[in-house]
């Protein structure tokens, strides 16, 4: 027979109904041989019906959903986000330092949700790659149905890829047909890989598509982002987006943000809800609207295991570094239908004048619908002149016809050097009436 | 429920309003409940519950384990009813809080004046006793007596194990039952509190 002290200490949970049966047996058994428990429990539900009674008029009166859903709040951006990097953009763009200022205005693109610059290079080629600190775990696999494999390095693609599996840089992983990969990498970005796909994650910022399509959500850290296939370049502003490479055709779809895709000096942008297509002959597709949350539903089925998220946040998350790179930005300027016929980029001196090479840039132009205008490569060496901080780039044709422009500017890690910090960017810009 | 609260989280970052709608339905006694449990007195435990998953929501993207909605959420809910009562510190100060509202059944009416009377006490007992309980055991009572809900449930929502719960509300309702029975005591036995639901 159990003590009473034993009996005493289950008197509530005996009342709300939460002993499981063998406990309740023995407790029952016990009541009935006991006069004193039976007392207590008597007094303990008594004491329960008063507990109930005292709340019962004060109780949620109608459910919230609808009230809750009918007045939801813009959820905010990721918490590590450089948001000072837009401050900073706004800042300048009330203060305009020079008479230049009044015509070729810098403005950051209205409320875009650009603070990421991603970028996406459609062309398969193995990167080198770019410094993420010493850490080389860089995610974990947070779900996996069916067969896929994974394989370290140039390995051979033998071993299951299974949950909570570390990534490394340089892993390649492949589904074979009614199986799905889902990984976390640091950023935190998240990549699902469809059935018949093949990636390599060169790192946490540069995947290469073989084939197949991968759904991503990519980490706000400030690290510029790329992703490879065998066919066409494409760069993507945005946070959100799907690519695939089936039948010699590149389809990129974007769920949030804006996204450029690119093939060779062509390209188009798109924003969010459009798709573009890089099909076999090259050329980039104008964007179509779709519905990209309809488009992308296949990957809205994976669904992460929350133990390898949450092992993924503590062991891995934890040792990203955080946006050492400033975010990239789109520089809008007010031409008002003046010839732009050069740009002129400033950045930060280098304070000791010290001698490391900068990177090249890719320099897109395009007008405020994003149509394509015009796309340049900038040396990392026309950056390199002792106390330089700024470069006129002249355009060959100049732009006329638009109310404002569009300048993006993309470093390319593949050329090694360090990025420009703190940069503007102005137009010089002639009015008709002028002319 | 936790592993169904991580994909209901993934699904609201992707913009899926209707499964934060979901999490609403499933956490909405718990979030009134704290809500009631520091600003009940104020008439407010609904604007503050309200608040609190509009501020979840804005926020989600900085709950790191999507596993542990349920804690995170609490801690929202509390914060928001301590900045609720430190934005109407004035007013509040010129303000005599709200009883609890009382259930009269109608036998009490049928007792007359005496009955109610009677039952005024009982519930002024009821709170004073809770009131008198050590801070940790009083929100679980709240969630539990207020809301009705299940140790799991309060398990899922405070990050106590279900054994926790378990334990801390025998504790708690040991120390209220003798609490009352001390009071009745002094009121020379009588059985009011018996009265409640008999």
């Amino acid at each position: 027979m159990v003590s009473c002290t034993r009996v005493d200490n289950a008197l509530q949970a005996y009342v709300d109904g939460e002993l499981g049966d063998s406990d309740r047996a023995i407790f029952e058994q016990h009541l009935a041989e006991c006069g004193p428990c039976r007392e207590s429990l008597r007094r303990q539900q008594h004491a329960n019906a008063a507990l109930f009674a005292a709340f019962s008029n004060d109780r949620l009166g109608s459910p919230l959903r609808h009230r809750v859903l009918a007045h939801l709040p813009i959820m905010e951006a990721a918490p590590r986000d450089p948001v000072s990097v837009v401050d900073q953009i706004n800042e300048r763009a009330k203060n305009p330092r020079t008479m230049w200022g009044r015509v070729g205005k810098l403005m950051p693109a209205a409320a875009v949700a650009i603070l990421l610059f991603v970028t996406l290079v459609l062309r398969y080629s193995v990167m080198e790659t770019p410094d993420v600190g010493p850490v080389s775990t860089i995610g974990m696999v947070t779900n996996a149905l069916g067969t896929a494999l994974y394989a370290p390095g140039n390995g051979p693609l033998a071993q299951d890829a299974e949950l909570q599996d570390f990534v490394m840089r340089g892993d390649r992983f492949e589904t074979h047909q009614g199986s799905f990969l889902m990984l976390a990498l640091t950023g935190p970005t998240t990549l699902k890989i469809g059935p018949s796909t093949r990636v390599l994650v060169s790192d946490a910022r540069n995947i290469s598509l073989d084939y197949g399509r991968i759904w991503l959500d990519v980490g706000r850290d400030g690290r510029l982002f790329q992703v490879h296939t065998p066919r066409g370049e494409v760069t993507v502003f945005g946070t959100c987006f799907t690519v695939s490479y089936v039948n010699d055709t590149t389809t990129v779809t974007v769920e949030r943000g804006e996204v450029q895709v690119e093939n060779g000096d062509a390209f188009r942008v798109l924003d969010a809800g459009q798709q573009t297509v890089v099909p076999a002959n090259g050329s980039v597709t104008d964007p179509v609207d779709v519905n990209a949350r309809a488009e992308n539903s296949w990957a809205r089925l994976i669904m992460p295991d929350p133990t390898a998220v949450s092992v993924f946040n503590q062991r891995i998350q934890v040792k990203s570094p955080a946006g050492e790179i400033p975010s990239r930005a789109v520089y809008v300027v007010d031409t008002y239908g003046g010839a732009v016929s050069s740009l002129r980029l400033y950045w930060q001196p280098r304070a000791n004048g010290g001698a490391a090479a900068f990177c090249t840039y890719d320099l897109y132009v395009s007008g405020a619908g994003g149509e394509p205008i015009v796309h340049r490569k900038i040396e990392g060496s026309a950056f390199a002149a002792r106390g330089a901080s700024s470069l006129d780039v002249p355009l060959d044709t100049p732009i006329t016809g638009k109310n404002s422009i569009e300048v993006r500017l993309v470093p390319d890690y593949k050329t090694g050097g360090d990025e420009l910090e703190e940069v503007e960017v102005k137009a010089d810009v002639t009015m008709n009436e002028r002319s | 429920m936790q592993f169904e609260d991580a994909q209901l989280v993934y699904l609201c970052l992707e913009g899926d309003t209707e499964a934060y709608g979901r999490l609403v339905d499933h956490y909405q006694g718990a979030v009134y409940a704290t809500a009631f449990y520091y600003v009940g007195r104020y008439g407010a435990a609904e604007d503050v519950a309200q608040e609190a998953f509009y501020e979840a929501y804005r926020h989600l993207r900085r709950l790191r384990d999507p596993s542990k909605f349920g804690p995170w959420l609490k801690e929202i809910t509390s914060r928001t009813a301590a900045n609720w009562l430190r934005r109407h510190k004035k007013r509040l100060g010129a303000e005599t809080p709200l009883p609890y509202k009382q259930p009269i059944p109608i036998e009490d009416h049928r007792a007359g004046p005496g009955g109610m009377a009677e039952r005024e006490e009982m519930f002024a007992e009821v709170h004073r006793a809770i009131d008198a309980l050590p801070e940790r055991y009083r929100l679980p009572v709240v969630l539990r007596y207020l809301q009705e809900l299940s140790y799991e449930e309060i398990s899922e929502f405070t990050g106590e194990s279900k054994d926790e719960v378990r334990g801390i509300l025998q504790q708690a309702v040991r120390k209220l039952r003798d609490a009352l029975y001390a009071e009745d005591a002094e009121n020379e036995g009588g059985s009011k509190w018996f009265r409640a639901r008999e």
